[in-house]
């Protein structure tokens, strides 16, 4: 294999594509550790002021956290 | 305010009277009468900027479409509405949970900070020595929201609840919690 047909293996668009796909998986798992501490922190402040509706807030928090699942899974797969 | 129990809940659950809730380090006996949280119209900037962030977004994808594949597109539509989304639960949080409680008993002020930090000063009513209220300039007027400052005797912290509701109102019933004890 010669040095032209090593270099045509990757164009630019392909390094592009690896590039976007490399940033968003670490996005998506930075934006998940994020999901799960404003999560753990919903739980212990709830209990500042504990209400009928303080389960709307946990439910919340929960559903970012599995928002944020599909988001990585989103950057693993997708792209 | 004690012997009328009945429930209230003003401007967006910014100033609750006799609120249904329990706190955190609630007395048995001691019963919440006032929740007061900042005035609504004082969040306006972070609202703001979720829409501004909004239109950046719509603005990015509409620049980018010649130059990514549909499958990034997508991914930078759904990552900014969550990043957005995001940016308004956690202004949320810290706008519900930065409460003042007045309480049967004591006054409490919550405050977290970016939601992870957390300050709680409390005194007993007994222990209240002065309360002053501040109001200044157009928009506080027109909506009617202002400072509480309630200063306490010895060396226990001074309480602040920063632009709540009616502030005059707060200050009044304070007094006449303390008058009554």
């Amino acid at each position: 294999m010669d040095s032209d047909q090593m270099f045509g293996l990757f164009n630019n668009r392909d390094i592009l594509s690896l590039l976007f796909k490399l940033f968003a998986i670490v996005i998506s798992c930075m934006y998940l550790i994020y999901s799960f501490v404003i999560s753990s922190q919903t739980q212990i402040i709830n209990k500042t002021i504990e209400s009928k509706n303080s389960y709307i807030l946990s439910a919340v928090a929960k559903v970012q956290i599995s928002l944020a699942f599909i988001l990585l899974i989103l950057a693993i797969f997708l792209l | 305010m004690e012997n009328n129990r009945e429930q209230a809940h003003h401007l967006w659950h910014s100033y609750c009277i006799n609120p249904d809730i329990r706190f955190e380090s609630q007395e048995s006996g001691e019963i919440p009468l006032l929740v007061l949280r900042a005035h609504p119209f004082t969040q306006l900037p972070w609202i703001l900027n979720t829409i501004f962030i909004f239109i950046i977004l719509f603005l990015i994808i509409v620049f980018l479409v010649p130059y990514l594949s549909p499958s990034q597109l997508f991914f930078i539509l759904v990552s900014g509405l969550m990043f957005g989304i995001s940016y308004v639960w956690f202004n949320f949080l810290n706008w519900f949970f930065n409460v003042g409680i007045i309480s049967s008993k004591r006054i409490i002020d919550v405050d977290y900070y970016s939601v992870i930090y957390k300050e709680v000063s409390e005194t007993h009513l007994h222990r209240v020595e002065d309360i002053t209220s501040k109001t200044g300039g157009y928009f506080e007027s027109f909506f009617d929201y202002g400072d509480v400052f309630i200063q306490t005797a010895g060396k226990e912290a001074h309480i602040e609840f920063l632009n709540v509701p009616k502030p005059t109102e707060v200050v009044r019933a304070i007094n006449n919690l303390i008058g009554k004890k």
